[in-house]
């Protein structure tokens, strides 16, 4: 069955999430509604969809969207197993030009049909996995404020099914080495220096996670990190990130550091990453993970991906893994995958098998 | 007789000859590269901007100007591929994936799509903060838009 968030569970981060849904409120309350003409002619407001750019209210600067996401996974000794994976949905409001709020709630796992045939739900809650408000002063200059993904590599910041090539995550861009969202305020913005495009990102959090996924997960007390990268007219990008978070799981303080590579062209892409992060345990060696990831454009909105990764952990030891796959797009939208991954590590982040998955921007 | 088939054969060919001709030209003339104009309001804050300027408000980076928030739109057809050519430096599907990543990335939605240069100008006319491009003959005085580029299509009008 699915769980909404227990009132248990509220009470870990219950007084932030009340302090921000307050503060949330108070904020619809006084600029919302009078925004929402700011921008308005003389046109009734219109109901506008397309897919992959949601539903948009003309003259209201209210927006609605999300995905969906549906895997299929047959290890290598196991029966296939099936979920309805992920479905997301977006509100997002632009009361006037310089605020802009976004929520992402997630429904997670809501049908499951495990390898002896028992349907199912997974027992996890309904997640708020993006709750912010922007503030634009300059495009050099804005603030969040809220939960929101945190700024580390390519893969963290758009890991929905509909945007990446892959069915499986590379290690070295999960919660084996940081948490994937950050509750606090960030400063970010770009700026041009000649034809390099310049990006950063700072960011703090000084309480509890807001509303975390899983009770098991990190829970990271304080975090701060930053990320900066630098580009060309978006063909290739490179990129340094950087956190530093008080674990709860080890309530020692815990340093990763990375770099990353994008380089892209009319679909032929090449993505690459490497993480390094101090050991978890005491006595420990370094973790550090990392890989390489070509995109080729086939026949008819075909592709081939391949992967190979490798990583170093005191929790998995040594693994290499190979993802070779095909992904379909017949719109732009939808995208149907089909990937089996080699690796010589057993553990179950890293089990080698057949994985697939249909996932459909809305 | 048989001259009197032969003629019509002949007719026949004939006729089908320049209907497949003039088939030809209309879609020659189709697909005839036009030259397009970005255009902002003209009563809103963008009275020029550099290409840099313009790329970095159709890639939603650029998001307020003076005080506005900038709404870029994007035009139907195959204006979009030459716009996102020649200003962005990017392929119509580039630019595409550029936007679903980005809205995913920012939590934002895309540019919203015109279907015609018409309702391009009408959405441009009517807010300060928009941003779009047409085809350049679509522009005329008292249109309620601001010219701010030119993009020069080889061969077009």
């Amino acid at each position: 069955m699915i769980n909404v968030i227990t009132s248990a569970r509220m009470g870990v981060a219950g007084r932030t999430a009340r302090v921000m849904l307050a503060a949330w409120a108070l904020f619809v309350v006084t600029s919302g509604a009078g925004a929402a003409g700011a921008e308005s002619d003389s046109n009734e407001p219109m109901l506008v969809y397309a897919p992959g750019r949601g539903v948009q209210i003309d003259n209201t600067g209210l927006g609605l969207g999300g995905y969906a996401q549906a895997t299929l996974e047959r290890p290598e000794g196991h029966g296939p197993s099936f979920s309805l994976e992920e479905l997301s949905l977006f509100v997002l409001l632009d009361p006037s030009p310089r605020w802009h709020f976004f929520s992402e709630t997630e429904f997670l796992d809501t049908l499951e049909i495990d390898e002896r045939g028992r349907v199912g739900a997974a027992d996890k809650p309904v997640v708020l996995n993006r709750l912010y408000l922007d503030y634009l002063h300059t495009a050099a200059i804005n603030v969040r404020v809220g939960k929101f993904l945190t700024p580390f590599g390519i893969w963290n910041p758009i890991h929905a099914g509909p945007l990446v090539w892959t069915t499986s995550r590379p290690i070295a861009t999960d919660e084996t080495f940081f948490d994937s969202n950050v509750t606090g305020v960030m400063l970010y913005g770009h700026a041009n220096a000649g034809a390099l495009q310049l990006g950063y990102s700072a960011y703090g959090q000084a309480t509890e996670q807001l509303l975390p996924e899983s009770t098991d997960g990190r829970k990271n007390r304080r975090a701060g990190g930053g990320r900066l990268d630098l580009s060309t007219d978006g063909s290739w990008t490179l990129g340094f990130s950087s956190i530093g978070f008080d674990d709860g799981s080890t309530h020692r303080w815990r340093y990763v550091g990375g770099g990353d590579f994008r380089w892209q062209r009319d679909f032929l892409e090449l993505w690459s990453e490497l993480t390094v992060g101090t050991p978890l345990a005491d006595g420990g060696g370094t973790d550090w993970g990392g890989y390489v990831q070509p995109t080729v454009p086939l026949v008819a909105n075909l592709y081939a991906v391949c992967r190979y990764e490798h990583v170093h952990t005191g929790e998995i030891g040594d693994a290499n893994l190979g993802v070779a796959g095909l992904a379909y797009r017949p719109w732009p939208t939808v995208v149907l995958k089909a990937e089996y991954r080699f690796s010589d590590n057993r553990a179950d982040a890293t089990a080698p098998g057949f994985a697939g998955q249909l996932a459909v921007l809305f | 007789m048989r001259s009197r088939c032969h003629d019509t054969r002949v007719r026949r060919c004939l006729a089908a000859l320049l209907a497949i001709g003039a088939l030809v030209v209309s879609r020659a003339a189709e697909a005839e590269p036009e030259s397009l104009v970005v255009v902002a309001n003209d009563t809103g804050p963008l009275l020029a901007a550099s290409d840099a300027e313009l790329r970095d408000m159709f890639l939603g980076k650029i998001r307020v100007v003076g005080g506005v928030a900038i709404q870029p739109a994007q035009l139907e057809g195959p204006a979009r591929a030459t716009f996102a050519h020649v200003l962005l430096g990017m392929s119509e599907s580039e630019f595409q994936l550029y936007w679903m990543r980005k809205s995913y990335e920012d939590g934002r939605l895309p540019p919203p799509m015109r279907s015609s240069s018409e309702d391009m100008l009408r959405f441009v006319a009517s807010r300060p903060g928009a941003i779009g491009f047409v085809e350049k003959r679509m522009v005329h005085a008292g249109s309620g838009v601001r010219v701010l580029r030119e993009i020069a299509v080889e061969g077009g009008g």
